[in-house]
């Protein structure tokens, strides 16, 4: 569990530090920080800004499910993860994984595991806005 | 007048998200109707496909959760019930 109370959905800018903070453990070798930004290409080509939604109520709940998952994997100390909402520029932060742990490889296992889940199972959208003005949402998959 | 009369209703919230969000112009709707009638999640699909006929033009797969959860099945709505419709989704 992560240990400071962070908002998983939030409308604010990611702060690595905070993200950072929450999994410090002296028990920890490894902290392994993933973050998620925003390219400026997609699937049609350039794109300028993302705009991305959520159904926040069941997509904490999903998040704090894929921590507790994680904490299962042991010897994992400390997890967190936070997903942003709203409209992001180019080079913002979108997500933030983060995980301690006393040796690197089980860090970077978990850290990636979470990543692949949060791509596929949580209730996010997100919608590519172009530079002919066009916005477009992400093809997605279904929830499971 | 024994005050069951207030009682005898049953409130469902749905809630839409992304593509369903602007087909149907708007974030939610609130149903209510009358308690001796069972409600399944498809009856609400059907009156919300009926409100919002933009929806049908949608090329898209919709899910549906009952209060956070999602449900594969057709499933008996009770009062108080939050049911989304949710678009494949893409978090990342």
């Amino acid at each position: 569990m992560s240990k400071i109370a962070l908002k998983r959905i939030t409308d604010d800018e990611i702060r690595p530090d905070e993200i950072i903070e929450s999994v410090k453990d002296t028990g920890a070798g490894a902290v392994v920080l993933f973050l998620g930004t925003v390219r400026d290409f997609g699937n049609l080509g350039k794109v300028v800004g993302m705009y991305y939604e959520s159904y926040v109520s069941m997509a904490e709940e999903c998040l704090r499910g894929i921590e507790n998952e994680i904490l299962q994997r042991k010897p994992i100390k400390h997890a967190t993860i936070v997903h942003r909402i709203g409209e992001l520029s180019l080079g913002d932060i979108s997500m933030a994984v983060c995980v301690s742990a006393p040796h690197r490889k089980e860090a970077f296992e978990a850290c990636e595991y979470a990543v692949e889940k949060i791509k596929s199972s949580i209730p996010i959208w997100k919608k590519e806005k172009l530079t002919n003005g066009k916005e477009s949402w992400v093809r997605g998959h279904n929830l499971s | 007048m024994n005050g069951k009369m207030q009682c005898d209703i049953i409130r469902i919230k749905a809630l839409y998200f992304a593509q369903v969000r602007e087909a149907a112009g708007t974030t939610s709707d609130e149903f209510t109707l009358p308690s001796e009638s069972t409600v399944t999640t498809e009856d609400l699909f059907s009156k919300v496909a009926e409100m919002h006929p933009q929806l049908s033009e949608l090329s898209i797969a919709i899910q549906i959760s009952v209060n956070r959860k999602i449900v594969q099945t057709t499933i008996v709505l009770n009062d108080g019930d939050e049911v989304a419709f949710l678009p494949p989704v893409m978090g990342g």
